[in-house]
């Protein structure tokens, strides 16, 4: 709403300053009739352009006078007030810090010249100390751990057979009758004196 | 101009004193209800504070800006105080009458009144009005000058503009007053 005004007034702020009424179109006259009438518009235009005449510039200032500026010194420096108290309150919690809470005014003690100082005897007496020494032992301790561990076997297949016997075929019959010498020994024979020689000529 | 303010040397502000003060004094002497002597020592004042805030100036931005920027807080200042706040409507009212008894012509009334209309207005709309139709300034001048947008300006210069147009009612023409110089 606000803005809306603001809007209003600025575009009529431009119209006013900037055209006379005849120079409105017929849009932006009715737009300010919204707002004002013809003879307010024109006497606003009227009253900007009066502004320049009200007041007369005849007066000179007056001729410049300029503070002297010098160095202040130190010892002529102004210090804010804050900074002073500031100062004096630092101070004293230096010197309440520093300064002995229970001071014991040392007072002379005045002692009778009857008085005599006590001589003082020493003993010393020599006793057993005994002394509890703490050992540290060091402990061992097994610790039983588990390792699984991966035994890989591998197992053959059987390999099938190239040949495949048939329970079919004859056992033989390897009795010992069966394998009775039947024929006559070589070393019997008269004429194996002679085979070294058959072989000796053949080769 | 930079240098002068940089290097603050006093022949270099006596230049700028020559410069600007008459055009300050005009600024101060309509801020100030026309107190010539108030206005007098503002010009003697602000040339102290260009000295004391020299470092605050921008060096991207104008001079003439600046200055007046400085004029400007310096008169805000200047209102917060109860005795010079803009006058009431009765304090105007007797204004008005006290200028019908004097024996003035009808152009230096006007002025008068024209001048106790500008002291009821509010300090930001007397300020935007006295820059933009007194010292000439352009909107974007007295945008950065009050550090408001354009649009505020404009604004303000229309409100403005309004409520002088009410408190210089009776010079209206639909009164058959004849004082305008009509364009």
């Amino acid at each position: 709403m606000d803005r809306e005004l603001d809007k209003n007034s600025e575009k009529l702020f431009d119209f006013i300053e900037s055209r006379n009424w005849n120079q409105l179109t017929a849009q932006e006259r009715q737009f300010v009739l919204l707002h004002m009438t013809e003879d307010e518009y024109h006497f606003q235009r009227q009253i900007l352009t009066e502004a320049d005449d009200i007041f007369e510039e005849n007066l000179d200032a007056k001729p410049l006078i300029l503070p002297a500026i010098n160095v202040t010194p130190i010892l002529a420096m102004r210090i804010p007030l804050y900074q002073t108290i500031l100062a004096v309150a630092a101070t004293v919690l230096v010197f309440l810090m520093l300064w002995p809470k229970n001071q014991e005014i040392e007072q002379p003690v005045i002692q009778p010249m009857a008085q005599q100082k006590p001589e003082i005897k020493t003993n010393f007496v020599h006793d057993t100390v005994v002394k509890y020494i703490t050992l540290t032992q060091l402990e061992e301790r097994v610790v039983y751990d588990t390792i699984t561990a991966f035994v890989q076997t591998t197992v053959k297949s059987e390999e099938p057979r190239l040949f495949q016997a048939n329970n079919n075929l004859p056992i033989l019959d390897l009795s010992p009758s069966k394998l009775e010498a039947r024929g006559s020994s070589l070393k019997d024979e008269n004429t194996v004196d002679l085979l070294p020689k058959m072989v000796n000529t053949i080769y | 101009m930079v240098e002068i303010i940089v290097h603050h040397s006093h022949p270099a502000l006596t230049i700028l004193h020559e410069r600007y003060s008459k055009k300050l004094l005009g600024y101060f002497i309509k801020m100030l209800q026309n107190d010539q002597e108030k206005a007098q020592d503002f010009v003697q004042d602000i040339f102290v504070k260009i000295i004391e805030k020299k470092h605050l100036f921008d060096t991207d931005k104008k001079f003439y800006t600046w200055i007046f920027t400085i004029a400007s807080n310096m008169c805000k200042s200047e209102y917060r105080k109860p005795f010079l706040q803009s006058i009431s409507t009765d304090e105007y009212e007797l204004h008005s009458k006290a200028v019908y008894s004097d024996d003035l012509s009808e152009k230096e009334r006007f002025k008068m009144i024209y001048k106790a209309s500008l002291a009821q207005l509010e300090v930001h709309h007397k300020t935007t009005f006295i820059l933009r139709y007194m010292e000439k300034f352009s909107l974007n001048e007295i945008a950065e000058i009050t550090e408001t947008s354009v649009g505020t300006v404009k604004s303000r210069l229309f409100y403005a503009t309004k409520k002088m147009a009410e408190l210089l009612k009776e010079f209206d023409p639909r009164y058959e007053n004849n004082l305008f110089k009509m364009n």
